[in-house]
């Protein structure tokens, strides 16, 4: 457990299991508890996000849950983009204004890894137009934006992809 | 007599005085929507003014200075948008080699520069440096009672948010992720001699240091997420007092060093970390007089940071340090490091279980310096070392 000058040190009531030098040392057992006097259990992180019981960390953060339905304005980051007011079902603000390399992050929790059905909801005045969903750098799906006759008229278009847990991007 | 005789005169003229003052305290609230609109609210506002920003993008030409009190709120961070235009370029020239006074930073390069002022709070909009200016917010002496947040501030050279002795204010609620790289010098909260600030929920992300202090007194940093592969918080001048970080979240190393830091104050704490979760094998990084560390989960999974001691120094201490009730899960080198004599160190009641990993070291998880005292304690501990001794 020692090196250099540790020996000189008060050691006293620790368990030790498979440590190399615990016959240099006296160890006496005091009786007294060993360990933490109490189970450790809290939250951390941003707004209590993260939960610590134990040994074990566990995610409870407020991202967007999967299965689920995110508002495109809902992204913790984003760039280049704007927001307005949709006349789609639900009203609400869409996100518009996207040029090619413009995109938006999106913090999701997946409750159960797998393969899902990605629908988004889309309005284009022009054709041939793309999105990419991206974890990171690895482009998950490529989604065809269609002319859609406005650019407040919707349709949905859908992508079938594997999500895992963590955050996700949107790509113009 | 006279007093008696013109009662009503007495009492007119106070109510008159009393109007005088009311108008000069009111303060206004104006919604702007385009650029030109924002500069005139705010340099011809008075103090206290409420400026609104309107959803939008204002594209800015030149630092903005708010009066004192001036709340300036946007509707979101996804919708009201600040940037430099790009004329608006100072770059990397003028950065700061040295952090130790107020002249080090250019107001003209960050985006609002409150000089002195009291009072100001800065919301619900991005502010986006677009690697063009040195930071968003730069106090350069003396504010106090600020609050910043729910704000995406990123793209800064130098810091997102920067200030010199402010006081009793709050940092709460915002994303910052500078770019900014290559010394010691760059931090997305980089504060010189703060006292009584409040940083919570901030997510905090880019290659820069993350939270930078210069003698920390009474801040308070708790349940932020810090994710970085440079030092989450770094605190390295003498004479903190009383500062406490809690119920963080730290991919990267706490950095608390400073030949023992000067005297303790009357409370005998620079430091208390407790209830934080750590990844980084090398996850304090000392030697500090006057700290206690417990109840934290040190998880030590972080990569870049496996190789390392838990506790790393390379300097004197007199102590004391309390390190206890802490679980500790695979530590890479060992627990504790330090190449001279560190005196009144004290770890009791924590769990550690050391797995093997691919960087472990066998030869000792405490490595105490050349003329360690015999007032170093070890007791009341679980060391589960399994496969390998250690």
């Amino acid at each position: 457990m020692f090196g250099g000058d540790g020996y000189a040190s008060t050691i006293e009531n620790n368990s030790l299991t498979n440590v190399s030098d615990a016959g240099s040392y006296a160890n006496p057992n005091t009786g007294a508890p060993r360990g933490p006097l109490a189970p450790l259990n809290f939250v951390c992180g941003v707004n209590g996000e993260d939960v610590v019981n134990g040994w074990t960390i566990s995610v409870v953060n407020p991202a967007a849950a999967i299965p689920g339905k995110i508002e495109a304005g809902n992204c913790s980051d984003m760039s280049s983009i704007q927001t307005e007011t949709t006349t789609d079902t639900g009203g609400g603000r869409n996100v518009g204004y996207m040029d090619t390399g413009d995109w938006l992050d999106y913090s999701v929790n997946v409750a159960t890894a797998g393969t899902y059905n990605v629908d988004f909801r889309v309005a284009s005045l022009n054709a041939n137009t793309q999105l990419q969903l991206k974890k990171g750098s690895t482009v998950l799906a490529t989604v065809n934006v269609p002319y859609t006759g406005g650019w407040q008229n919707w349709q949905t278009v859908t992508v079938k992809r594997g999500l895992y847990r963590n955050s996700l991007g949107i790509f113009c | 007599m006279n007093r008696v005789k013109h009662p009503g005169l007495v009492a007119r003229m106070g109510a008159i005085a009393a109007l005088f003052m009311a108008a000069a305290l009111q303060a206004a609230t104006v919604t702007v929507s385009n650029v030109t609109q924002l500069v005139n609210a705010v340099n011809n506002g008075a103090a206290n003014d409420v400026i609104n920003l309107a959803a939008g993008t204002y594209v800015l030409g030149a630092s903005l200075t708010p009066k004192p009190g001036m709340t300036i709120k946007g509707t979101g961070k996804v919708t009201t948008i600040l940037k430099p235009s790009a004329s608006w370029n100072p770059g990397p020239a003028g950065l700061p080699e040295d952090p130790v006074g107020p002249g080090s930073a250019d107001p003209a390069t960050y985006m609002f520069s409150l000089g002195g002022n009291d009072g100001i709070k800065i919301s619900d909009m991005t502010l986006d440096c677009l690697s063009q200016l040195h930071g968003a917010i730069l106090i350069t002496y003396d504010g106090k009672n600020h609050e910043f947040y729910n704000l995406n501030i990123k793209g800064g050279l130098s810091a997102g948010i920067r200030a010199f002795y402010i006081q009793s204010s709050s940092i709460h609620d915002n994303t910052i992720d500078t770019v900014a790289t290559g010394d010691e010098w760059r931090a997305c909260i980089f504060l010189a001699w703060p006292y009584d600030i409040q940083i919570y929920n901030n997510r905090l992300t880019g290659p820069s240091m993350k939270i930078k202090l210069r003698q920390d007194i009474r801040s308070h940093i708790h349940h932020n997420t810090i994710l970085t592969d440079n030092f989450a918080i770094e605190a390295p001048f003498d004479n903190n007092a009383d500062a406490e970080y809690d119920h963080n979240f730290f991919k990267s190393p706490v950095s608390i060093p400073k030949m023992g830091g000067g005297d303790p104050p009357a409370s005998g704490v620079q430091n208390h970390i407790h209830h934080n979760y750590f990844m980084p094998a090398y996850a304090i990084e000392f030697a500090r007089d006057g700290v206690e560390i417990d109840h934290n989960l040190f998880d030590l999974l972080a990569a870049g940071w496996e190789d390392g001691r838990l506790i790393s120094a390379w300097c004197a201490g007199d102590g004391p340090a309390r390190f206890h009730n802490n679980l500790i899960k695979d530590p890479g080198y060992g627990l504790f490091f330090n190449t001279d004599a560190y005196n009144n160190f004290q770890f009791y009641n924590n769990h550690v279980i050391a797995n093997p990993t691919p960087n472990m070291y066998t030869d000792g998880l405490f490595i105490f310096g050349e003329g360690a005292s015999n007032t170093d304690v070890i007791k009341d501990n679980i060391f589960d070392c399994t496969t390998r001794a250690r």
